[in-house]
């Protein structure tokens, strides 16, 4: 087993069950607390793009992970997916950065939203009146920079600059990335979950 | 005071005598070590296997195969023996093992696939590849009734000596008390002399002269005469010069002014051979319509810069030449074998920047994702000629003997191979699967069908059951009579039933064109898929291209993700030396075991590349933006929150 086959599945397993614990710690009291607290629901087109970037990471993270897991390269079909979904996903993800940088900007001004009182991860408690609490701000941060880090290895990948070496960095780059992506996904849909009450 | 002086005197003398005596013994414990240690240190040289690097000067005793001294005026002029004349500084045995020679010996392990001999019989339309070594897909020549002897008649002519010119032969057919045996030619390799004449061997061997054929190719001597006129009885050694002479048998003259006053021959002998004499026997010579000629081509990219073969094929006195694929440092367990690999010379061990061998370059490739070096050899980008739309044809100095003048190397002529056919290929080294290019024939032969086995039969037993059927037409006037004639479908027909006539219980059947052909009634053939009709085929190393002409050299990915690329749709047909309509054709991704349509949608991926990554390099521009935006933002707040809390003490 390579490092990372060990890595992925020890950071992957790890993720759920700290979020699992953390459920089962104060998610009752946070989803109640979700529920009682005011909505900004996001508009149509919004979720539309939201769901296909959703969508688009998902088909991401099988198509990658699912042959790292096994220790395989990734190519053939599933390359070929994971080709096809990239954009997507990194267009919906700019689209939603110029849509939402604003509305959860990094925040730290006194009196900012993202420093009024509650902890990351309670949605209830953090929502602000850009609709976004501290813990989704870090993590859209976090996916944005996250995701800039997977495009731009893959397409300096494909130009005529790096050697085996610098493809080869590129490519660790990528998917140990990718890895703190998904566990950044992870988070981001267990607040999602909590924050819809869903516990 | 004398006496203690005497004493001391005598005592001084009996410790000067201890300490003269202890010295000796010292120096000579020393110079005993100094010889023990040279002694062990030479015993680790291999006999005959001098250490230094000069050329050592090759004044040589003579004997024949019976021990006898040679000089110029013996009578009868015997050719010299290898085993003997070179054997005494040369442990010739130990020679005889290397890998040039031990093909038939059945404890020596056969390595990757490579060239099989083949065996071509025109009128039989026979291609078959046949080997000592049990390389899959290939047959044993006893299959098809090779005993040595005949073997050497066939396949002597390319062969440097030794291995089947010295085995046991109970071949009644055998002539070997005539021909004497064929011994290793040191000389086929290692002659220095530019009047050393290979193709002096060829003759030798098509006259039965196989104890002369060494001699035949020096100038130290000529031989004149033909050991296959004469009866089987006939025994060189008993006939006097003048009697050989006149029953037309071989007889040598030795050029005396070859021989010093010691009555010891010249050789101008090398270590390391030239390309040239390794051309010889590893000529490879493309055919067809649109193949440039042999001046508007470039030899192999480490000859051009200078090296030689044997600059990477090495060996000791063993002579295990080293092949230097991936995998055989594993297999005979020699890991410093791996540095004279195209990734161990290239690559090396060292440091990033460092070369490898020789000076090798280190290659960048700049732009290729590294997912490429599992799924290819590094041949399949840098060896051979570079993929065309159909498999060309190729001719080889053993296959074709192309070294001779004649029609069996007429464009036409078979055995047909193909090449480059990109083939999927286990890697030896670790057991993983790649693409590498691959020379490839197409089995047609003679055989009988029991059960799922089909078991070949030899053109001499094809023949003697269809001797009239089988017979040439006569070639047709004009251009037409330089094409060759094919056995046709009809004759293939009358043969089957001429076979199928002598009961053997077995079923008779043609192999050929990717094919079994059986017989369906008295009119008919039918023709069906068999494991026995699929492909040899042997991996390219060479030529090798420079790098600029490599498959995908300066991000030119369409060189093989193109739709209908040569690298994975160009056409290999399955072509026999027997006419049975179009052969059939198959594609590269066949044996390369892709799936056509994801090769096909891949390709065209590239056809869009431009604009998705002019598209994703804006993406990601434009995000990086907005994160750097931000964190200077982030930056900013920071520095006002501090600023506030500074200003408020």
């Amino acid at each position: 087993m390579t490092t990372f086959q060990t890595i992925t599945i020890l950071a992957g397993g790890g993720a759920a069950a700290v979020l699992a614990l953390h459920f089962l710690a104060a998610g009752r009291r946070l989803c109640r607390e979700a529920k009682a607290a005011p909505r900004r629901p996001l508009g149509r087109w919004q979720r539309l793009l939201y769901a296909v970037t959703i969508l688009s990471l998902l088909v991401l993270v099988f198509t990658g992970f699912w042959p790292a897991v096994r220790g395989e390269p990734l190519r053939g079909w599933l390359l070929m997916i994971h080709n096809s979904a990239a954009p997507a996903f990194a267009i919906g993800l700019l689209v939603l950065a110029f849509l939402w940088a604003e509305r959860r900007p990094a925040g730290l001004r006194p009196g900012a939203a993202g420093l009024r009182p509650g902890g990351a991860g309670a949605p209830g408690a953090t929502a602000s009146a850009t609709g976004f609490g501290r813990g989704q701000r870090l993590i859209f941060w976090a996916a944005a920079l996250l995701a800039t880090t997977l495009v731009l290895t893959m397409m300096f990948s494909m130009v005529q600059i790096f050697g085996t070496p610098g493809q080869e960095l590129l490519f660790e780059i990528h998917r140990y990335s990718a890895l703190a992506m998904v566990l950044v996904a992870m988070v981001h849909g267990y607040l999602v979950a909590l924050a819809r009450g869903l516990g | 005071m004398s006496d203690k002086s005497t004493n001391t005197n005598g005592l001084k003398h009996e410790t000067m005598r201890n300490v003269i005596a202890t010295a000796a013994l010292a120096a000579l414990g020393l110079l005993f070590s100094a010889s023990t240690a040279i002694a062990a240190e030479e015993s680790q040289q291999p006999p005959g296997e001098p250490a230094s690097r000069s050329t050592h000067v090759h004044h040589v005793v003579l004997q024949d195969t019976e021990g006898n001294k040679i000089t110029p005026s013996s009578d009868p002029t015997m050719p010299f023996s290898t085993r003997l004349s070179c054997g005494k500084c040369h442990d010739y045995k130990t020679v005889g093992g290397g890998w040039h020679f031990n093909a038939p010996d059945p404890n020596v392990a056969p390595g990757r696939p490579a060239q099989p001999w083949i065996l071509v019989n025109r009128r039989t339309g026979t291609q078959l590849p046949v080997s000592y070594r049990p390389w899959p897909g290939t047959y044993r020549p006893a299959d098809v009734g090779l005993t040595p002897w005949k073997f050497v008649s066939t396949f002597g002519r390319h062969m440097p000596g030794g291995g089947p010119g010295e085995m046991p032969d109970d071949d009644p057919q055998s002539r070997w008390l005539v021909s004497g045996k064929l011994e290793i030619n040191c000389q086929t390799c290692h002659s220095g002399d530019p009047a050393h004449d290979q193709v002096q061997w060829l003759l030798a061997i098509s006259e039965q002269n196989f104890m002369w054929a060494p001699l035949a190719t020096t100038t130290i001597g000529s031989v004149k005469g033909s050991a296959r006129r004469v009866p089987d009885t006939y025994d060189a050694f008993m006939e006097s010069n003048q009697q050989a002479a006149s029953k037309g048998a071989p007889v040598v003259t030795y050029d005396a002014a070859k021989f010093d006053a010691a009555g010891r021959a010249y050789f101008n002998t090398v270590h390391k051979p030239a390309p040239a004499r390794c051309y010889f026997c590893h000529t490879n010579h493309r055919v067809g319509p649109g193949t440039p000629e042999k001046w508007e081509t470039d030899e192999d990219v480490h000859l051009a810069a200078g090296l030689t073969c044997a600059d990477c094929h090495r060996n000791s006195l063993d002579h295990q030449i080293t092949r230097n694929y991936e995998g055989e440092a594993e297999a005979r367990g020699k890991p410093d074998l791996a540095a004279l690999t195209c990734r161990g010379c290239h690559l090396g061990d060292g440091p990033e920047t460092s070369s490898g061998r020789l000076g090798a370059p280190r290659p960048r490739h700049v732009g290729l994702p590294t997912l490429h070096f599992e799924k290819l050899s590094c041949t399949a980008c840098h060896s051979g000629p570079a993929p065309r739309d159909r498999a060309g044809r190729v001719q080889t100095s053993r296959a074709h003997a192309i070294e001779f003048h004649g029609e069996h190397r007429g464009d036409d002529a078979p055995p047909y191979i193909a090449e480059p056919v990109f083939v999927k290929q286990v890697n030896a080294r670790d057991g993983h699967e790649e693409i590498a290019p691959h020379r490839m024939i197409w089995p047609a032969f003679w055989g009988r069908l029991k059960g799922d086995a089909i078991t070949p039969l030899s053109p001499d037993a094809v023949i003697d059951a269809a001797d009239k059927i089988l017979e040439t037409k006569p070639a047709p006037e004009g251009e037409a009579a330089k094409k060759i004639t094919l056995i046709s479908r009809e004759q293939i027909l009358e043969t089957l039933k001429a076979l199928a006539a002598a009961d053997t219980g077995a079923e008779p059947v043609y192999v050929g064109g990717g094919k079994v052909h059986r017989l369906a009634g008295d009119t008919q053939l039918t023709s069906a898929d068999h494991p026995a009709a699929r492909p040899y085929s042997w991996p390219i190393a060479h030529d090798v291209r420079p790098a600029t002409q490599a498959l995908g050299y300066g991000g030119r990915c369409t060189d093989c993700h193109a739709r209908k690329s040569p690298f994975f749709f160009g056409e290999v047909a399955a072509e026999v030396p027997a006419d049975l309509g179009k052969p059939e054709t198959l594609a590269m991704h066949h044996f390369e075991k892709l799936d056509p349509t994801a090769l096909t949608v891949w390709a065209l991926t590239f056809e869009f590349r431009p604009v998705f990554k002019a598209m994703l390099f804006t993406v990601g521009g434009l995000m990086a933006a907005i994160v750097i935006l931000y964190a200077f933002r982030a930056l900013g707040a920071i520095l006002r929150w501090v600023g506030a809390r500074s200003a408020r003490g």
